[in-house]
């Protein structure tokens, strides 16, 4: 197999396995289906250009993060996106959910979007992406400390949404 | 393990592999319990920000190398000779009225990386402020880390504070609050920069400050903004003893 066809090989692979999970993170730090589709093809973009420069496949998940960051803060330096598509995005086995699974998700949901971006971006790290803490704060340039405060009160404000919507049956006395 | 340290990491990290967090779990009813209750969250969680892959995303993704490649291949060396030119012209009517000492670092000047940090991380850390100061502890040892010491009056107003590369050395990219607005400011210690008046810079305006150690970038909306974080930053950033 020639190295071109190595590296094409290679780029699917990274393709097959992070594509959504990144669709996923654009998704929720911007709200729009189009950028966030955009965000990716671009960050995969750019990826193939810097593939023979990943050395070390372990890193492979912040690289492609730092990647996508980098594209969204020069997109919202040209333009403040609208956090408005969640909502219409199909939640993967929702309908298979009994309704009140399906009342919860829905709050779950616009709590997420109403968090602040620095306890939004932390915990999507974590959830979407699969990040450790120390991963979290090396990608942030913050502290292991600050990250666990910010995933702490994260979910207590997911946690106060709930309970304030009446859906306190389920999660309570959590922190 | 108290039962509060316990909350504190659930709620951090609910999935905590960490023998001694597992060990405090299975030693007490009430410390599972609350774990119980913190995977169920995790599990909603999970459904909560699930997505379908849009029709047509990875399709789109793996033809990029044959794009690229087919791309690369049409613009001839006139394309990119306009290319090169117009952003040569771009570079220097951009940064002609800015004067800077220039240091030996990745950068080929401050002007440089101002330019990068601010397009890369600059929205995204305004992004972030959300007008609340953070932790002042967390906040001390941010800056301690990168060997700085911030007055408490600085400290009260910093919003958002991380750590980021700089020429030479890593420094700290924060937010700092006014009652004006928000005003970003970036510690280079091992930069050297003359006192700089306000400059305009891209929809901001920029000013350089020169410290007992090291230096900083400001950034703001306006002149006024600015100057009210430059007097605070020159009086309250002194070196970590």
């Amino acid at each position: 197999m020639s190295t071109e066809s190595d590296k094409q090989a290679r780029f699917e692979r990274l393709a097959g396995q992070y594509a959504i999970d990144l669709y996923r993170y654009a998704m929720w730090i911007c709200g729009n289906d189009a950028l966030a589709k955009d965000l990716v093809q671009e960050t995969f973009l750019r990826a193939w250009k810097a593939l023979d420069k990943l050395k070390d496949s372990g890193a492979v998940k912040s690289w492609l993060i730092t990647i996508l960051r980098r594209e969204y803060a020069r997109t919202f330096e040209r333009k403040v996106p609208k956090f408005s598509d969640i909502d219409h995005v199909v939640v993967e086995e929702e309908q298979e959910l009994p309704p009140e699974d399906q009342t919860e998700i829905r709050l779950l949901r616009q709590g997420i979007a109403s968090l602040a971006p620095k306890y939004r971006e932390p915990l999507l790290m974590q959830v979407v992406m699969g990040f450790s803490c120390q991963e979290i704060a090396d990608e942030l340039g913050i502290s292991k400390s600050a990250v666990m405060t910010q995933l702490f009160r994260a979910r207590e404000q997911l946690k106060l949404k709930l309970q304030k919507d009446g859906v306190t049956g389920k999660v309570h006395e959590l922190f | 393990m108290n039962f509060s340290e316990f909350k504190r990491q659930l709620g951090a990290e609910p999935r905590n592999q960490d023998p001694e967090f597992l060990a405090a779990r299975d030693a007490n009813p009430e410390f599972r319990a609350a774990a119980e209750e913190a995977e169920r969250l995790e599990d909603r969680l999970d459904a909560a920000l699930s997505m379908k892959m849009p029709l047509g995303l990875l399709e789109g993704i793996t033809r990029i190398p044959q794009e690229s490649a087919r791309r690369d291949g049409s613009a001839g060396p006139q394309t990119w000779r306009w290319v090169a030119a117009a952003a040569a012209i771009v570079v220097t009517v951009g940064f002609a009225s800015m004067r800077w000492y220039e240091s030996t670092f990745q950068w080929e000047s401050v002007e440089a990386f101002a330019s990068e940090i601010w397009t890369h991380d600059g929205s995204m850390m305004l992004e972030q402020a959300d007008g609340q100061p953070m932790d002042p502890s967390e906040a001390r040892e941010l800056l301690a880390s990168v060997g700085m010491n911030a007055s408490s009056a600085l400290v009260a107003q910093i919003d958002v504070l991380h750590k980021c590369r700089t020429p030479d050395a890593r420094g700290a990219h924060m937010v700092v609050i006014t009652e004006q607005g928000p005003v970003t400011l970036i510690f280079m210690p091992k930069v050297q920069t003359e006192n700089g008046h306000v400059r305009p810079f891209g929809d901001q305006v920029a000013a350089t400050l020169s410290l007992p150690r090291g230096s900083a970038l400001l950034f703001g909306p306006n002149e006024e903004i600015i100057s009210a974080v430059y007097a605070m930053a020159r009086e309250g950033l002194q070196p970590a003893s």
